[in-house]
């Protein structure tokens, strides 16, 4: 007998939903508008990640290079994060090349010093300095990242390394995706990291000491 | 007569006393793997807030401090995650003080002082010394702090402790 191959509903009729009972809403039942369907395994929430980080595979994961960035106070701190999660979204994406952790490493010393909440900064957020249009972005059914978001992720969340380091590797590979439209081409690691930063187009000189600083971080993890 | 001219020989002292602590300088302190420390005279420092108008964000900035070493060529140190135009003027207005009021100022970056130096093509002026080529060492910046105690950490601002390891102003007096 064949199998009956369930069909992905991606959308969602309008329906009642019931809610608290309130002055407002005495019945206790409201419509909710006609949306999509998050689909189990296409996003991320603060359970399912802690969840994804509990129970991953460790065999044959591939860390960071580790104690050459040690100038920097808990640099070391989350290589277990950073391999899991570039693992996580490598074999996601199934990307060609895979990701090197090393680029996650040296592009969080660069962003955020592995500082995990660098207040002073109030365009950006936490250890991967997300600024609160990719938070949007990323967790937004219909927007640019739709092909993989997370759900109910907060700014306040975003202190949280466990948190802001999946959505940094997250917008990495969104990056990778913008950065080859606009090279036609792939690109490489340090044109990757621009574009994290908003700065492949720029010709200003932050563009080139960003790169520099990039390139000796990158340089001192791959140093033998 | 003879009191105007004590006075003005008492006038005299204060200049060159206060000529000879505004002597301008720039001393390399430390130099770890990848963490450099440095002390020098405001005079040498030039601070910059630079527009970034192809950004995917209005109103993005990028912090840039430059330094004018012994040798007279321009060392960068920059904060490379992008900043808003208002945390990126705060930080200006703030390292401004800590020029004005020290005459000993410390810095502190990631990266190396010590590597050969490439004459670029941008140039700086600093006010009362001259214009001089940058020299291609670009360092991320982490600190700024003087004699008096005021400090700015990249991160965290003025908010103790300040500065943050790995780097100490015990050197700066």
């Amino acid at each position: 007998m064949a199998k009956k191959i369930r069909k992905k509903i991606t959308t969602v009729r309008e329906h009642p939903l019931r809610v608290p009972v309130s002055e407002k809403n005495p019945v206790g039942i409201t419509l909710r508008d006609r949306h999509l369907r998050r689909l189990k395994g296409t996003y991320l929430d603060a359970a399912e990640i802690e969840s994804v980080f509990k129970n991953y595979d460790r065999k044959d994961l591939v860390y960071p290079v580790f104690r050459k960035l040690d100038k920097y106070k808990n640099a070391d701190n989350y290589d277990e994060v950073i391999a899991i999660w570039t693992d996580y979204f490598n074999k996601k994406f199934k990307a060609v090349p895979p990701l090197d952790p090393d680029v996650v490493k040296a592009l969080i010393a660069s962003e955020s010093g592995f500082r995990v909440d660098p207040y002073e900064n109030k365009k950006a957020f936490g250890i991967t300095q997300i600024t609160p249009d990719t938070l949007k972005i990323l967790q937004d059914l219909k927007g640019e990242a739709k092909d993989f978001i997370f759900n109910k992720i907060h700014r306040k969340d975003l202190k949280d390394p466990g948190i802001a380091i999946p959505m940094g590797v997250r917008w990495l590979f969104r990056k990778r995706s913008t950065a080859s439209n606009q090279l036609k081409r792939a690109p490489d690691h340090e044109e990757l990291i621009l574009e994290y930063k908003g700065l492949l187009k720029s010709k200003t000189d932050l563009k080139n000491k960003a790169l520099e600083i990039y390139r000796e971080h990158y340089g001192l993890l791959k140093k033998k | 007569m003879v009191f105007l001219k004590r006075n003005s020989f008492i006038q005299f002292g204060i200049l060159f006393l206060l000529a000879g602590c505004a002597t301008s300088s720039f001393k390399l302190l430390k130099q770890d793997e990848n963490a450099a420390e440095l002390k020098v005279t405001p005079d040498r420092v030039l601070l910059e807030c630079e527009f970034q108008p192809d950004h995917d964000t209005k109103n993005a900035y990028g912090f840039l401090m430059r330094i004018l070493d012994s040798e007279n060529t321009v060392v960068t140190f920059a904060q490379t995650n992008v900043l808003d135009k208002v945390s990126c003027f705060r930080r200006l207005q703030k390292i401004g003080k800590i020029l004005k009021t020290g005459k000993v100022i410390y810095v502190g970056g990631m990266g190396y002082l010590t590597k050969p130096k490439i004459k670029e093509d941008l140039k700086y002026t600093f006010p009362n010394i001259g214009t001089f080529h940058g020299n291609g060492h670009s360092l991320q910046f982490m600190v700024v702090a003087n004699e008096q105690g005021l400090c700015y950490d990249a991160y965290s601002g003025d908010e103790d402790p300040c500065p943050r390891e790995p780097f100490s102003i015990k050197n700066l007096k």
